[in-house]
């Protein structure tokens, strides 16, 4: 295999590239997964309890709920806007304080404070928003505490809010799209628009042109994923070197599924259609860790759970080797078979591509 | 002067369709044979064969002393390729498309010579996408050039041009001959082999049915004849008088004696007459 | 006509692309619905091992719906619980805890969180059972709490993620009949097969009409059967079956004008995105108002959107959503008015 001639072909798919649409979208994916799946994902599940505020008197209050935690705020600058953002369920709660609020309570003159709750607010947070204010009042009104708490965290499985839980899905969305959408249409074009005919006239041998797609998708996936890593504030040395084990053979997954469709199917247009199909097959992992109300055995069978599980298990819960070993090795099974199968399928479909 | 190709006894099937029946022929060192048949005859698949885009079911396909169905790769730099189908890269310009292939065979060219040999001059960067039918035939002639091959393979080079385009690739395709390049010319331009080839192949149904020089063809199938078109008779309705029939003499002389005809001409038969004659079919 | 519908429906079950991405929305979406929780947990579970005490607990189980508290004579088994995540947090009262308290000194109470509760969740929980023992020691609140609830009461009856993102689900169904039809215009365009037509006695209207019929057919087909699929389809039936109409013509309208100035099936792709994205985005403000402003109300799909979530989420009917129904028609118009003069000026 050319180096030269590998390098070759890659220089003029990326020239030709820059010039697709769809090649701009594979450079500017891991923007686009990290921006809109974060957008959209980051606030499935429960999110946490929120409360608008009205304030017409600048009440230290307000200030106090702010820096609670576990408590969002917005502030409404009237109660009629109040109302209306409790009818949509923008906030789960709302209070109205009084312009003379501070003083009554310091008075020890019992004000009025009016709590609302949004209809589809649930119970739970209702609970909290109710009693986290009726302590924060009972702090301003100098009421201390009659019990002191003494607080130890059980169990070692950490707590992961969606926003987090879907990094390894936007992960495995970068490596896919590079690794195989870029390879596969890579070679599914050039059978599309005959040039492959043009170029198996010429010195170059097949694996050389195949090498080609792959080395570019591999090294685009690889570099997305990186991009990606670091845009999700993954950065320690630590678990960038846990990782890279896996990205590399999660890349080669990628690019070896994308050489078998692209010496499989005749045209993009199939490619398209078969894409949106083995998209689920190949995401199908990353959508049931994200909802943990499914059986999370489910995802086990699909091979892509060998790539991301032990992502998320590095990057988010701070594995070590000794956790994901065995994740590793049947993942290198897994390529090495799909390896095979595609280097396979060239052999035989070499003189029909 | 050796055979740079030779096929010898070709067979391919695709299925139960048989392409290419026992097909031998030889092309000669700085000689040009064109293959002429209709569409579907097979000339295509003998171009793979012996490109190495197909291997044979039986029979060797040899270019330049090369088995092309083991050892494709040790011809192929030596080789061109100007391909039925437009096989360009749409997105990239004319001058890159070039270089590209140029890298692929490790030679520097110069794009705009190149360029204007097949009369694409100041077109080089413009993209493929948006070249018409000709222009993309003429860079795919210019491609194939670019690696001055010893072996040209031309599939319908002249396919979607102007006559006077046509003509100017005749040109180019004979200053290839003159360099030395043998040529297989594939066309169901009759006339196109005439003018072009130092021999002609017919292939009818993946089997050739004749090959010969032109002149040697026309006169061994050809009808040697005298038209004659009377006076007053509109252009078609001419008679014919065969030359070998012993009463010809007598009765031309009588027709110049008499002066009752408007034109009087003889007549070659046709490379197409030659392949209706033959074959049954019209090219 | 007749002939031209024919055509074009035959031409969507042929293209496999079409193919592809219809059957799949209609398989895998209901599939996913209903692999996706249907129960929504509102309940507070605490755990409270607290000797001697235990009917001031019973007492707040039968007042409060959203706490729950499990009495525990272990507390080994409590901390047990606390980790597996069986319970939210696990109070362990002293067992000196009333005369501590009776003396005028803070008793020291364990609170156990399971690693799995957020640590922002913790301190609300934590301000809960302050509370609770500022009621326990009889302290009383400086403030006079007013408490009403805005809007129709679901508490207890919430609906789970699942149906919340149902006019998500299904705007995505009808948004996604923009790819397909665009896909099969486009390839029409590309293999010069429109050109075809265009010289047959079928006349311009008549070819996109014919288009716009199928689409709308199509699109309406299929979203109904994922609705129906979803377990949706009883409800609000004559509001819902106008909606879904309104939205297929505005699926085919669009695909009417990504498909004109694509040249290619791949050219394509950035045109699709661009609606595509942009028509996605009210719907999911339905479901995360706190995310709307004002511009998401330019948009078509937040009335097609909030005309989904009001009747299959809250039981409206036309009255309710006559509206909106309204203003989604008249975004029709335009919408399928453009596309189909567009698509006219091309080829005509």
């Amino acid at each position: 295999m050319r180096l030269r001639i590998i390098g070759s072909i890659m220089a003029k798919d990326v020239r030709q590239g820059l010039r697709s649409s769809i090649f701009i979208f594979v450079l500017v994916s891991p923007f686009i997964y990290t921006f809109v799946i974060g957008m959209i994902f980051g606030g499935f599940g429960q999110h946490e309890p929120s409360l608008g505020i009205v304030d017409t008197g600048d009440s230290e209050l307000v200030a106090m709920i702010r820096n609670s935690k576990g408590l969002a705020t917005r502030i409404y600058s009237s109660e009629s806007s109040l109302i209306s953002g409790l009818e949509n369920n923008a906030v789960d709660a709302g209070i109205v304080l009084g312009a003379d609020f501070d003083e009554a309570l310091l008075q020890g003159r019992l004000p009025q404070m009016a709590l609302r709750f949004s209809g589809r607010s649930y119970a739970s947070n209702r609970l909290i928003i109710q009693n986290t204010l009726t302590r924060l009042v009972r702090e301003m009104a100098g009421q201390e505490a009659p019990v002191a708490f003494n607080v130890t965290v059980l169990g070692s499985e950490k707590a992961l809010p969606m926003r987090e839980r879907v990094i390894p899905f936007i992960f495995l969305a970068v490596i896919m799209v590079s690794g195989f959408f870029l390879t596969s249409l890579g070679i599914v074009e050039e059978r599309e628009e005959r040039t492959i005919s043009a170029i198996s006239v010429t010195p170059v041998a097949i694996s050389e042109f195949i090498g080609s797609k792959a080395m570019l998708g591999y090294l685009m996936a690889l570099a997305a994923t990186m991009l990606t890593f670091v845009m999700n504030g993954v950065t320690s040395p630590r678990y960038l070197s846990l990782l890279m084990p896996f990205l590399f053979l999660g890349g080669a997954f990628a690019v070896s599924i994308g050489i078998i469709f692209g010496v499989l199917l005749d045209n993009s247009t199939e490619l398209m259609g078969m894409a949106k199909g083995i998209n689920f097959l190949l995401f199908a992992p990353a959508l049931v860790i994200l909802f943990p109300g499914i059986p999370q055995w489910v995802a086990k069978f699909f091979p892509t759970y060998y790539i991301i599980y032990p992502i998320m298990q590095i990057s988010m819960m701070g594995a070590g080797w000794a956790e994901v070993w065995t994740h590793f090795v049947v993942l290198l099974a897994i390529v090495a078979a799909v390896a095979a199968a595609s280097l396979y399928l060239v052999n035989r479909k070499k003189h029909s591509l | 002067m050796g055979a740079s190709i030779i096929a010898d006894n070709l067979v391919f099937a695709y299925g139960d369709l048989v392409a290419v029946d026992h097909v031998s022929f030889q092309v000669q060192e700085g000689e040009i044979l064109g293959f002429l048949g209709p569409n579907g005859a097979g000339k295509t698949t003998v171009v793979k064969l012996l490109t190495g885009q197909l291997k044979p079911k039986e029979g060797r396909a040899l270019v330049l002393g090369y088995d092309m169905a083991r050892e494709p790769k040790k011809a192929a730099a030596k080789i061109g390729v100007c391909f039925e189908e437009k096989n360009l890269y749409p997105r990239m310009t004319a001058r890159e498309n070039l270089e590209f292939f140029a890298k692929l065979f490790g030679v520097k060219i110069d794009a705009e010579a190149l360029l204007r040999r097949v009369d694409l001059a100041g077109k080089g960067n413009e993209r493929v996408e948006n070249f018409s039918k000709g222009m993309k035939q003429r860079l795919m002639i210019a491609r194939s050039l670019l690696n001055r091959p010893e072996v040209l393979f031309l599939d319908e080079p002249t396919d979607g041009l102007d006559p006077v385009s046509s003509e100017n690739i005749r040109r180019v395709i004979r200053e290839e001959q003159e360099r030395g390049a043998s040529v297989l010319l594939t066309t169901h331009d009759m006339l196109e082999a005439d003018k072009l080839s130092d021999r002609v192949a017919f292939i009818n149904e993946g089997r050739i049915v004749a090959l010969d020089t032109p002149e040697n063809l026309k006169l061994k199938y050809g009808k040697r004849s005298v038209k004659v078109r009377p006076k007053g008779r509109a252009e078609g309705e001419e008679v014919e008088i065969p030359l070998d029939d012993p009463g010809t003499p007598e009765r031309i002389k009588k027709i110049l004696q008499e002066g009752e005809f408007d034109t009087i001409h003889t007549s070659e038969a046709t490379l197409e007459e030659i392949f209706i004659k033959l074959t049954g079919r019209r090219l | 006509m007749a002939t031209l519908i024919r055509k074009d429906a035959g031409e969507i079950f042929r293209n496999r692309l079409s193919l592809v991405v219809t059957v799949l929305i209609v398989i895998i979406l209901p599939l996913w619905f209903s692999l996706m929780p249907s129960q929504v947990e509102e309940t507070l579970l605490l755990g409270v091992y607290a000797p001697g005490l235990e009917r001031i607990f019973d007492r707040m189980n039968a007042t409060d719906e959203a706490l729950q508290v499990s009495l525990y004579n272990d507390t080994n088994a409590l901390k047990v619980d606390v980790e597996n995540g069986d319970i939210m947090a696990g109070v362990v009262l002293p067992a000196d805890f009333v005369q501590t308290l009776i003396r005028g000194e803070k008793p020291q109470v364990d609170l156990y969180f399971p690693s799995v509760v957020p640590e922002e969740s913790r301190g609300p929980i934590k301000a809960l059972l302050e509370e609770l023992s500022f009621i326990i020691t009889g302290q009383i609140l400086p403030v006079l709490l007013d408490v009403r609830v805005v809007g129709e009461d679901y508490a207890g009856r919430q609906l789970p993620f699942r149906d919340q993102a149902k006019p998500l689900w299904i705007t995505l169904v009808l948004l996604v009949e923009i790819v397909a039809m665009a896909y099969l215009i486009i390839e029409e365009k590309q293999t010069g097969a429109i050109f075809a037509l265009l010289v047959t006695p079928a006349t311009t209207g008549q070819i996109f009409a014919a288009k716009l019929m199928v689409g709308t057919a199509l699109a309406s087909v299929e979203t109904l059967l994922v609705i129906t699929l979803m377990g949706s389809i009883a409800k609000g039936t004559v509001a819902l079956l106008i909606n879904v109409l309104l939205g297929a013509l505005l699926a085919t309208g669009f695909a009417f004008l990504v498909a004109t100035p694509a040249r290619d099936l791949k050219s394509s792709f950035s045109w699709l995105m661009i609606p595509y994205v942009v028509l996605m985005v009210p719907p999911m403000t339905v479901i995360y108002p706190q995310a709307a402003s004002w511009v998401v109300k330019l948009l078509p799909s937040y009335y097609l959107a909030d005309s989904f979530d009001k009747v299959l989420n809250r039981g409206m009917g036309l009255a309710g959503v006559w509206a909106n129904l309204v203003i989604l028609a008249i975004f029709d118009v335009a919408i399928v008015g453009a596309g189909v003069h567009v698509l006219r000026r091309k080829f005509e």
